[in-house]
């Protein structure tokens, strides 16, 4: 049993099922990345998996415990989850936006916990921002403020941390230290890492289990290099692809052109 | 805040307004502007009261006719303005992140045509009830509120369509106050004063109906002001830093309409308010509403207090409602605000 476990559930939203019958279970301080085509249900399920939806059918663990009866609060405190195009207040520091990422663990009124601080100050650090703690949010590039609002959920210490297509709108340089930061802090806090990408070949280098969704339901899980083939391509995306090895020795996947059927 | 002060000191820093220092800098310097427009309410009229003369009355409690003056009209209404500025001040600052829209004002978005509905409804059907109109106000306010969420509601909040679905309900109240008016016209004193929101002839009484509303609004308002800055990070962000969005949102749009309703129960509809100062403190002291709450408020005072001393004088003998010169610097400030913000 993984740190999440999800067990044959339906999301339904705006009645439509978005979600078909899914059972998956997240490998405890393992990186899992979710692939799939875009409408596929890959946010739904993210944001399934943090609780931040209600199930039609079935029902989500978080620990052994069952998530609708962890209050948000408590909840908050052992996952963070960075949604899609997260916008601050214009005038916001990345300093007070990090510092947000304490709400969780503070009282409705009443001095802060002692290690707030520090623990402000490590997110900062392992996400390379301190030196623009006084910047504002909003001056800074994509590949920045997209590290600032992944400090912000470091603040809130999670044992889990979800992830959104971090990558998206970043050029590559920015898209590799983002995830440089998430495999850093997966391998040396033990952070288990669920991620949506868009990028299959990231997913390969960095994954250690591949979950693929297919219009809502779980098209093939598993590890990259057995799951990951130019078949699966073809059927999931409608992409042909041909495989190149790297230096490294490891499959390099090159999409060519659509297949003829889509 | 003093460690504040200390840990967010850096002299590199391009943005001074988010240091501790500068943010107590402009709450001081908002206080001393609240102060000087009570005092100067106090100070002008048609009667001229030196200040010293002021000073003595309030400290002797006389019974001259300079005495009364002061103490039965001046500073009644003086401290009806203030009252009246903090709230709606505070009303607009926290529609503002709870409906997510830089131009919610309880008064644009019709909050205020509730509160005033539900308002005209007691003064002028059941005018025996009227120690009842504030709760009554809250009723209508809230009924408003409601009505515009449920309108601009798809699948989330949309700044603009709460925007259009509040000038339709201020609009759709605001006719159901005009025909009352109109059926009724001899009932009504003052009418016209009312709907443009004006401070003539408020008194003891007034001030009776707005404290106690002002203190406990004011009080749960500050203490959400976490909350307030969490909401304003996005539905999303909010729940998953594990706040009850949902909750969060209707006891803050409650707190906001009971400000508002308290306001409008003894100025009537007095527009612009809680658009302009909201903005205006948010320009000078940032998003922060731990900050920004009691900016805000300051400011409302400042502003309000202000502007009817200017409303009494500049047209002397003939008194303008203080609406009339809100909405005369609140409707470029608006035009303002379109163009910068949506």
């Amino acid at each position: 049993m993984g740190v999440i476990g999800a067990k044959n559930i339906t999301i339904t939203l705006n009645h439509k099922e978005i979600l078909k019958d899914i059972s998956i279970s997240i490998p405890e301080g393992k990186r899992t990345v979710i692939l799939g085509p875009n409408g596929s249900g890959k946010s739904t399920l993210l944001k399934a998996l943090a609780g931040l939806l209600k199930c039609s059918d079935g029902s989500i663990c978080f620990d052994k415990q069952e998530l609708q009866r962890i209050s948000k609060h408590q909840l908050a405190k052992q996952m963070a989850i960075l949604p899609q195009g997260a916008e601050a207040p214009k005038d916001l520091t990345v300093g007070d936006l990090v510092d947000y990422g304490r709400f969780p663990h503070r009282k409705w009124w009443g001095s802060a916990p002692k290690d707030d601080k520090e623990c402000v100050l490590w997110a900062l650090k392992q996400t390379g921002m301190e030196k623009f703690q006084n910047r504002l949010v909003s001056t800074l590039s994509g590949g920045e403020r997209q590290r600032a609002w992944i400090a912000m959920a470091l603040a809130q210490k999670p044992k889990v941390l979800l992830l959104d297509e971090p990558t998206t709108y970043l050029d590559i340089a920015h898209q590799l230290e983002v995830m440089n930061i998430v495999s850093r802090l997966n391998r040396d806090n033990g952070i288990s890492v669920v991620m949506v990408l868009h990028d299959i070949n990231h997913a390969m280098q960095f994954a250690d289990e591949i979950i693929i969704l297919k219009d809502g339901a779980i098209f093939a899980k598993g590890e990259p290099e057995k799951i990951i083939t130019v078949d699966l391509l073809e059927k999931v995306f409608g992409v042909s692809a041909e495989v190149f090895i790297n230096r490294e020795g490891k499959p390099v996947l090159v999409p060519m052109t659509l297949s003829k059927k889509k | 805040m003093r460690n504040d002060v200390v840990v967010h000191e850096n002299e590199n820093s391009k943005f001074g307004m988010n240091t501790g220092k500068w943010r107590m800098l402009v709450l001081i310097a908002f206080a001393i502007l609240a102060i000087l427009g009570c005092g100067v309410s106090l100070l002008k009229g048609s009667v001229n009261i030196s200040y010293t003369d002021i000073w003595r009355i309030l400290i002797e409690n006389g019974t001259g006719v300079k005495d009364q003056i002061i103490l039965n009209i001046r500073l009644p209404r003086t401290l009806v303005a203030a009252l009246v500025g903090m709230n709606l001040a505070l009303s607009g600052a926290i529609l503002q992140a709870v409906m997510k829209n830089p131009l919610a004002d309880p008064h644009i978005i019709g909050i205020s045509s509730g509160a005033g509905l539900a308002g005209v409804i007691i003064m002028i059907l059941y005018p025996a009830m009227e120690y009842l109109i504030t709760p009554v106000a809250f009723v209508g306010a809230m009924g408003a509120a409601i009505c515009i969420y449920i309108l601009a509601w798809k699948g989330g909040i949309r700044p603009v369509r709460i925007i259009l679905a509040g000038v339709a309900v201020s609009a759709f109240l605001g006719s159901g106050i005009s025909s009352l008016m109109i059926f009724y016209s001899d009932r009504v004193h003052g009418a016209l004063m009312w709907m443009v929101g004006g401070l003539a002839a408020r008194s003891w009484p007034h001030v009776d109906i707005i404290l106690p509303y002002a203190v406990v609004g004011m009080i749960l308002a500050f203490l959400g002001a976490k909350h307030l800055n969490i909401l304003q990070l996005g539905d999303e962000i909010a729940r998953g830093l594990g706040l009850q969005v949902e909750i969060t949102r209707i006891a803050m749009t409650a707190i906001a309409a009971l400000l508002a309703a308290s306001a409008v129960s003894v100025v009537g509809l007095l527009g612009f308010v809680g658009l302009i100062v909201p903005h205006a403190a948010r320009l000078m002291i940032g998003s922060d509403y731990r900050f920004l709450l009691p900016a805000s408020a300051l400011l409302g005072v400042a502003v309000v207090t202000f502007s009817d001393t200017f409303a009494r004088i500049v047209f002397s003998p003939i008194e303008l409602p203080v609406g009339v010169i809100m909405a005369f610097i609140g409707a470029p400030f608006f035009l303002f605000l379109l163009r910068r913000e949506l």
